[in-house]
């Protein structure tokens, strides 16, 4: 959390930079899409002795043998191998299904403004997976010639400040395909306060991520349940700004019978401080007891033992990853863990950030009984590879617990990544 | 039936070539016009694309791995070629560029999976890690982006130089 979390806090400082900065764009995303499109189809039909001269080796080669070199190639070095004729700058991208811009290098989403994306759009022609995370730059200009790309089933757009409503109901209406969809932090245009209220509607979606939205509004509500139908996955976490609607989002999802029937991973976590009380009630989260794929959930709060007790007993077995992000290892809930078979689960975290203030012998103990539980796997936590939990006095008797798991057992993220759960 | 059954192939400088008929079932075309033809002693298959350089290496490569299985080359690659290869891969590919690039087609032509993934892979390799000037020096390519052109595409990729 703490990444996207600054992400976000940079996301917001630099929309002033970007404001107030002239445009540097002189030459419109589209145009650079339409160019490089055209230039590129067309050398697609020359065979390759025109493209290298007959004197050359290369001329020889079909052109499928030379595009099929360049899927040998790390991304990194396509930049390089694009620069070397306008020929290799055609052919070398066009096997790429999947751009992850902040994979390829640290500060790479910095450098991507409209002309970058209008450039890997139009020589890239059948993307499937495309990952624009933190690149604050972009604007409508080009996020809208992503309605070029079809066949994509996969879209991450966290952290892109200037994305606007409308250009994603563009890009509903095209790409069919999607599959997933992730965002994360403000739009600005999507205020509550704005005027667009035409949400987007995506036909196939199975796996819907937003990570700090800001807009938990009527729309947004009404958005959601729309989706509902085709969900498999679903993330809502750590709305901005508490809503008064949050408690009616949260009880939409909760009852919604095509939930109930095909989630396998639910994030409701409702957070801030204060909000999470008002948001969840005991009759409510009790429906998570009929969730009958989930394997993943992150939950601001059970309210109450009792609905804690009645909830895992019916699906504790089968979640393999769990996160109670507003109770810590309180008694209540380590009570629950350690009575109810939890056999499948890999991942717990009862990391609340308000017990880090300060920590109690009955904290304490909860988090040694939950390890020694966990350290006998033939027992009921048995396959547990990663709690995450705090304490704030250093305490040798869980150091010398968590050391005989695996080093990186407390790191959460990694194993997250690591069992494919980054979106959980 | 047991003993092995011959296959004569032919280059394009007409060099022949008798191999093992199960050896050279690793080329797909060569499969496929085995499955067509009818069972003839030792059937004459032409390769009128290859000569016969190439060819007997091709030859080579199928004698070794038809029955040690070439291990699948990651894509991208990681590290050099030679890091993910076996000895006798190794070995193999120690040949001039035309020779290489000579065998490219000729896997390609005679659909050899394995063989079309090795020499590729080699290419990516000597390619791997190098500037664009290096690129062109290496194949011999010449630079037809205009002075403006291989500017605006420079400002366009910074973004991921510093990786």
């Amino acid at each position: 959390m703490g990444q996207s979390l600054s992400l976000d806090d940079e996301a917001d400082n630099d929309m002033e930079q970007i404001q107030s900065s002239t445009n540097q764009s002189s030459e419109s995303a589209r145009n650079i899409y339409n160019s490089i499109y055209q230039q590129t189809s067309a050398i697609e039909l020359d065979c390759s002795e025109d493209l290298f001269g007959s004197e050359n080796i290369w001329s020889n080669l079909p052109l499928d043998a030379i595009k099929y070199i360049f899927e040998f190639l790390p991304f990194s070095d396509l930049f390089n191998t694009s620069r070397v004729c306008k020929k290799f700058n055609s052919l070398c991208w066009k096997h790429l299904t999947v751009i992850d811009i902040s994979k390829e290098s640290k500060s790479a989403a910095l450098y991507v403004n409209d002309q970058v994306l209008a450039r890997v759009v139009s020589l890239i022609p059948n993307i499937k997976h495309l990952s624009l995370c933190g690149c604050r730059l972009l604007t409508s200009d080009s996020l809208e010639l992503i309605t070029f790309q079809t066949n994509l089933q996969s879209l991450d757009l966290s952290y892109v400040p200037r994305l606007e409503l409308s250009c994603l109901c563009k890009i509903a209406d095209t790409c069919t395909h999607l599959k997933r969809l992730v965002l994360a932090g403000g739009y600005r245009s999507w205020d509550s306060g704005n005027v667009e209220k035409n949400f987007p509607f995506f036909p196939n979606l199975e796996v819907f991520v937003f990570k700090r939205p800001n807009c938990t509004t009527k729309q947004f509500r009404e958005f959601l349940r729309k989706q509902c139908n085709t969900l498999k996955g679903l993330n809502i976490d750590s709305p901005q700004n508490y809503s008064a609607i949050d408690s009616e989002i949260i009880s939409d999802i909760l009852s919604n019978e095509k939930c109930k029937e095909q989630l396998i991973f639910l994030n409701l976590n409702f957070r801030e401080d204060g909000y999470a009380a008002s948001s969840f009630n005991s009759k409510v989260v009790a429906n998570l007891q009929h969730f009958k794929k989930l394997k993943g959930l992150s939950i601001s709060t059970f309210v109450d033992e009792e609905t804690c007790k009645l909830v895992l007993k019916s699906i504790g077995n089968q979640l393999e990853y769990l996160n109670v992000t507003r109770t810590g290892p309180s008694a209540e809930i380590t009570s629950t863990l350690l009575s109810v078979p939890m056999r499948n689960l890999k991942i717990l975290s009862l990391h609340r950030n308000d017990l880090l203030q300060g920590s109690n012998s009955i904290h304490v103990s909860n988090i040694k009984k939950i390890l020694q539980s966990a350290l006998n796997r033939d027992g009921d936590l048995g396959r547990l590879e990663c709690f995450e939990f705090c304490y704030v006095k250093h305490n040798d008797s869980i150091d010398e617990l968590t050391s005989k798991f695996n080093p990186y057992f407390k790191n959460i993220r990694e194993w997250k990544r690591k069992l494919g759960f980054e979106d959980y | 039936m047991s003993e092995t059954k011959q296959v004569e192939l032919t280059s394009k400088d007409k060099v022949s070539f008798k191999v093992d008929r199960d050896v050279i079932l690793m080329s797909g075309l060569v499969k496929d016009m085995l499955e067509e033809g009818d069972e003839d002693e030792t059937p004459i298959i032409p390769i009128p694309n290859v000569d016969s350089k190439p060819l007997q290496k091709v030859i080579e490569y199928c004698q070794y791995h038809h029955k040690e299985p070439a291990q699948e080359i990651e894509k991208p690659l990681k590290g050099k070629i030679e890091d993910v290869i076996c000895d006798w891969d190794k070995k193999f590919l120690e040949i001039d560029q035309s020779l290489l690039i000579e065998l490219i087609m000729a896997a390609n032509y005679l659909n050899i999976k394995d063989l079309l993934d090795l020499t590729c892979a080699k290419v990516a390799s000597m390619i791997k890690g190098k500037s664009p000037e290096q690129i062109r020096e290496m194949f011999g390519i010449e630079n037809d982006f205009t002075p403006e052109e291989e500017a605006k595409i420079r400002e366009e990729n910074k973004w991921c130089e510093e990786a």
